[in-house]
């Protein structure tokens, strides 16, 4: 059952002609990459592979926002969703089986941009051999696997939105402020800590300490300065970042099948 | 094989205004019976099947199937279900949307080859079964959900207006469909407006007014059309409000 709506989620995502759209608008900004790497006179690899994982990020975002939200929203509200709950098949293992299925489209789309920008750099160290510097391909790699991890987390946080908002307009506003949030939370609270800015409110020290704990920190998952400088990462720093993004991906799964037990699909 | 027990349902609507849909329902329906659901617009129908389905809950009162709560999922493992108005999955062909079915109840490969080429092949759909479900017309859409709410040859088989959408050419291949399975000694609930696809069908018809059954009946045993029925019951239970 599990293996049957994942394929379904897959196939239908895969299928999906946004995906072809944003397939064909991270190619372009790749090859912008390139045509731009020819403008900068010196640490051409850092500006390349910068820019590389921008795109990737970018293009998997719009993946999660256009294609994984519309597979759910279409779901409850045309009600495709009554062929697999009519049969024997438990609530819980339908939320676990379509989270899968996104990963699988998430993670092959996360696949091909790695490629497109190993591809992307390979061809400005090429072109500009002496003004290159140093790049990690690795890193680049370790990047990308990164930027999966932080797509497969928003998406957890997209179904659960999916479960309590009235329109699918309002679960990828919600997905995209989490992002927005998720991806400064860290920076912003380190500045209302600082010492420096000791005059802002107690009141908004509260709120924003309140949001890191509750969105999620999606800083851990940005890798490109590190991929961009050859700063190495360090394995534990990896791990804490792997197991953070899954601990937190359960925790808002378990919660979304707690509220999908209890939706009525009328 | 349906046991529906002193249930009631309503909705909540803007401003917090609870609308009563199903209200005090029972009813049974016997293994191996075709029951009729019949009423007008908006009196519970599509409502009963899905709390019959665990889609949605009763306020009060108990459902069964085959002896288990309709909130335990196994009540489900052999329910076959078309939805009113049923919309499948665009980017799928009709085989690979039968074959979705299929695994959703378990099926094996070779089971499920066999039972899609026979009923793609009963319901006119063969050649057409690998292009996309979106290319489909509404017709073709409704064959290939009742094809999925038949894939695993289920025992209980719901259909929620199985004729909407049809041809008169679909009517009968759905009509003569419906009418093998209850040879077969299937249970069939059937809600519908074409009476008489009921009237033939149906060994019991039962008439839901405003979310109360009332009437329930043995078809054979009515001395005159099921049209006039309806109307009498439905003018009797004070309805002038078409929904």
């Amino acid at each position: 059952m599990i293996a049957a709506v994942t394929w379904v989620t897959f196939l239908e995502g895969l299928r999906n002609r946004a995906v072809y759209g944003i397939t064909l608008l991270a190619s372009l900004m790749m090859v912008f990459t390139v045509l731009l790497s020819s403008m900068i006179m010196q640490d051409v690899g850092k500006v390349a592979t910068d820019l590389a994982l921008s795109t990737a990020t970018f293009a998997a975002l719009l993946v999660v926002m256009f294609v994984n939200i519309n597979i759910l929203a279409k779901d409850l509200e045309r009600k495709t969703i009554y062929l697999a709950l009519s049969r024997a098949v438990p609530r819980s293992h339908y939320i676990l089986a379509r989270f899968l299925g996104l990963g699988l489209l998430l993670g092959l789309v996360v696949l091909l941009l790695l490629c497109a920008s190993l591809a992307t750099i390979q061809i400005v160290r090429q072109m500009y051999p002496s003004y290159f510097g140093m790049v990690s391909l690795w890193l680049v790699a370790v990047a990308h696997l990164s930027i999966f991890l932080q797509m497969l987390l928003l998406t957890s946080l997209s179904m659960l939105f999916s479960m309590v908002a009235s329109s699918s307009f309002v679960t990828f506003l919600l997905t995209i402020v989490s992002w927005l949030i998720g991806s400064s939370t860290q920076e912003v609270k380190r500045l209302v800590e600082s010492s420096e800015l000791s005059q802002i409110a107690p009141v908004t020290k509260m709120v924003v300490k309140a949001a890191y704990y509750l969105f999620p920190n999606l800083a851990l998952f940005d890798l490109k300065t590190n991929a961009a400088h050859g700063i190495p990462i360090h394995l534990s720093q990896l791990g804490f970042a792997v197991l953070y993004g899954v601990g937190y991906a359960t925790a808002v799964l378990s919660l979304t099948v707690i509220i999908f037990r209890r939706k009525e699909l009328t | 094989m349906i046991h529906i027990e002193n249930v009631y349902k309503s909705f909540t609507l803007e401003r917090r205004n609870k609308v009563p849909a199903v209200q005090g329902l029972s009813l049974s329906v016997a293994r191996g019976e075709a029951f009729g659901c019949i009423g007008p617009n908006g009196a519970g129908k599509s409502t009963t099947i899905k709390l019959l389905l665990d889609l949605i809950r009763p306020d009060s009162g108990s459902i069964s199937i085959n002896g288990l709560p309709s909130t335990d999922q196994a009540s489900r493992a052999m329910v076959g279900y078309l939805p009113e108005n049923p919309y499948l999955y665009d980017y799928l062909t009709a085989s690979e949307y039968l074959a979705y079915a299929a695994r959703l109840s378990g099926l094996k490969s070779t089971v499920m080859a066999e039972r899609r080429g026979a009923l793609l092949e009963r319901l006119k759909l063969s050649q057409a079964a690998h292009r996309r479900i979106i290319t489909y017309s509404k017709g073709m859409q409704q064959r290939t959900a009742i094809a999925a709410a038949l894939i695993h040859n289920p025992e209980l088989v719901v259909l929620d207006e199985p004729m909407s959408g049809l041809d008169p050419l679909g009517r009968k291949l759905i009509f003569d469909l419906i009418a093998e399975l209850k040879g077969q000694g299937k249970t069939i609930f059937i809600s519908s407006h074409v009476l008489t696809d009921i009237e033939r069908l149906c060994d019991r018809v039962g008439i839901i007014v405003q979310g109360h059954l009332s009437f329930e009946g043995v078809v054979k045993d009515m001395s005159g059309p099921l049209d006039d029925l309806f109307l009498q019951v439905v003018q009797a239970a004070g309805v002038g409000e078409v929904r």
